[in-house]
């Protein structure tokens, strides 16, 4: 469990938006995909975790 | 004997097999393969007692959509550590290959009795073949049930798990002589793509073509990891060797 702990602060610290984007962004799409069941909604999700990678790099430019 | 049904399974299983087998291989190119074989190892024990204990009650019992979803993000948010990194080797913000850093590491591995990157190794390996091996199971105990040909679906997935294998262990050589930030970059994408596909079937997104959806995601993380390093543009090594 303590292992399981600290790969999770070693996520946080390295980067907030690496752990909290894809988190944010499966939860919001959990709810989207209970009323709609379009395709597009898997592109959404493309698009929402490649933003958390994009914000997690900006500050190393 | 039905070869219909043995043909359908091993298509079906085939693509499962493939898909376990690129997360343990990920796993191994990462943290070597001991972390990666104990945790296929930990995960095929879990599977035969499941099977075991539940039969074919397990079709009905078994959270499936909630299991993927969070192997999904786990998977996620590996892919996406391993992705950044390899994006910040490239461009020379972090070292390629830091001796001072890795013995400080390993002194502090000694003292604290483990290795992150191992466990993080030993439960992406486990993960994978947990879930893919679930899905065989779901396949064999439905095409093969329901037909009534139960021994003609195990026939069948045993017959992809062989060859799925076989085609694995022959990548392994080729595999090893890719440089080793490459390597990681790649196993990046393939995890990303594979989070990406596994936590949106779990949380109910309908995917394009089914498992195709892959293929194109890992296609989509590879042109945005790309993207981002030329956006991130090349600085001088730190410490690199």
């Amino acid at each position: 469990m303590r292992k399981v702990w600290d790969v999770i602060v070693d996520l946080i610290y390295e980067d907030p938006w690496q752990f909290f984007g894809p988190l944010v962004a499966v939860a919001v799409l959990y709810f989207l995909a209970q009323s709609v069941t379009a395709a597009w909604l898997g592109i959404v999700l493309f698009a929402l975790v490649g933003l958390s990678l994009l914000l997690s790099l900006r500050r190393e430019r | 004997m039905h070869v219909f049904v043995v043909l359908a399974v091993f298509i079906a299983a085939s693509v499962e097999f493939v898909e376990a087998f690129t997360i343990v291989l990920a796993a191994a190119s990462v943290r070597g393969w001991r972390p990666a074989i104990y945790g296929t190892l930990a995960a095929l024990v879990a599977l035969v007692a499941l099977v075991a204990a539940f039969g074919y009650a397990i079709l009905a019992l078994f959270p499936l959509g909630a299991f993927r979803a969070l192997v999904g993000i786990i998977l996620l948010l590996f892919g996406l550590k391993w992705m950044r990194k390899a994006i910040l080797r490239a461009t020379g913000r972090k070292a390629l290959h830091d001796e001072a850093a890795i013995y400080e590491r390993e002194v502090q591995t000694l003292r604290s009795g483990g290795e992150n990157a191992e466990a993080l190794s030993f439960a992406t390996a486990f993960n994978g073949v947990l879930l893919e091996g679930i899905e065989v199971i779901f396949i064999v105990l439905t095409l093969g049930g329901n037909a009534g040909m139960l021994d003609s679906a195990i026939l069948g997935a045993a017959l992809a798990f062989v060859v799925v294998l076989a085609a694995g262990l022959l990548l392994r050589a080729p595999l090893s002589r890719v440089p080793e930030n490459t390597l990681k970059w790649i196993v990046g994408v393939m995890l990303t793509a594979f989070g990406t596909f596994w936590a949106g079937e779990g949380i109910g997104i309908h995917w394009w073509q089914q498992d195709v959806s892959i293929i194109v995601l890992i296609a989509l993380y590879a042109l945005l990891g790309y993207s981002l390093q030329r956006w991130l543009q090349p600085q001088a090594p730190q410490g690199a060797l």
